[in-house]
């Protein structure tokens, strides 16, 4: 699978990371609300493609950006803050999984409010599903790649894996979405 | 459309509901206020740490200190009744010896009578 390495950098936009991160290190809890504001659609997004629960897709956002204020003075600047809140919410959505068990539950399987234009409603619904019934891992790796256009070798590091497994899931997680796909188009 | 360009719509960025940032805010506010509350400030909190700990090093050194006591006193029994125990067997012994004694010593000392028995019976 050809992989490109997307372009993120954004100075601008770490600049002003940066600024607020100094603000909110301070005690300035503005400066500290208008970064979860900044950065609040990552997050949530990335937990609620992975549990399909809005309830608790906020419940572990929430946690993130609470944890995010334990911890600002670890932060050294705004793209080490994306990196930080990227890796945060993948574990703690992994452990979300584990512990509640959402990979097959399609009872709470939400649908986003509204569908891309482009987007094929069936293929969306079927993927989306689909996607629910990889492991908690597999899942995440995805989800990284194309919900954030990560690199392979930026997922490891997000997920705390070796590149070879992160390969190894996107190979055999899209083989499965392939199949079930397939499986789920009417004929 | 090829399955990575579907997973790219499957998978759009999605707002969270409403108020979201003012809910991080207030929760992050609450948590504060509740941790100064409870402990009352940083100095409070490390003097009751300091107590607990204190106490709870105490007992442990009371708890080893009784538990030895009672360790000793146990030993103490035991080795009583081993005592005692040894006096009953030697008791024993000796009174056993005593009567072989007696018994020999009454055996050898005995009149001999065996013609006077034989004359009254006739």
């Amino acid at each position: 699978m050809a992989v490109t390495a997307p372009t993120r950098l954004d100075p601008g936009r770490d600049l002003r990371d940066d600024r607020l991160l100094r603000a909110a290190r301070a005690g300035d809890l503005d400066a500290f609300e208008a970064l979860v504001r900044r950065h609040q659609r990552r997050v949530y997004s990335l937990a609620y493609h992975a549990v399909r629960d809005e309830g608790l897709a906020e419940e572990l956002a929430q946690d993130v950006f609470v944890q995010l204020h334990a911890h600002l003075d670890r932060l050294e600047s705004g793209r080490h803050l994306v990196a930080w809140l990227r890796r945060v919410t993948s574990h703690r959505v992994i452990d979300a999984l584990r512990v509640r068990r959402h990979v097959s539950s399609l009872e709470v399987v939400g649908e986003p409010p509204v569908d891309p234009p482009r987007a094929d409603p069936l293929a969306s619904r079927l993927l989306r599903r689909a996607l629910a019934r990889l492991t908690p891992q597999a899942r995440l790796v995805v989800m990284l790649r194309y919900m954030d256009d990560l690199a392979p070798t930026e997922i490891a590091e997000a997920l705390d894996m070796s590149l070879n497994t992160v390969k190894s899931h996107l190979r055999r997680g899209l083989a499965l979405l392939r199949a079930r796909l397939q499986e789920g188009r009417p004929s | 459309m090829n399955l990575e360009g579907r997973l790219h719509d499957a998978l759009q960025p999605v707002d969270p509901p409403a108020g979201f940032a003012r809910r991080v805010r207030a929760r992050v506010e609450r948590d504060a206020r509740a941790a100064r509350a409870g402990g009352g400030g940083a100095s409070a909190s490390g003097w009751r740490s300091w107590m607990a700990t204190a106490a709870a090093v105490l007992l442990l050194a009371a708890g080893g200190f009784g538990y030895r006591q009672y360790e000793q006193r146990r030993d103490a029994l035991a080795a009583r009744s081993q005592v005692l125990l040894a006096l009953q067997i030697t008791s024993r012994a000796l009174e056993t010896v005593h009567r072989q004694v007696v018994q020999a010593d009454t055996g050898a000392n005995a009149p001999r009578n065996d013609a006077g028995a034989e004359g009254d019976e006739r």
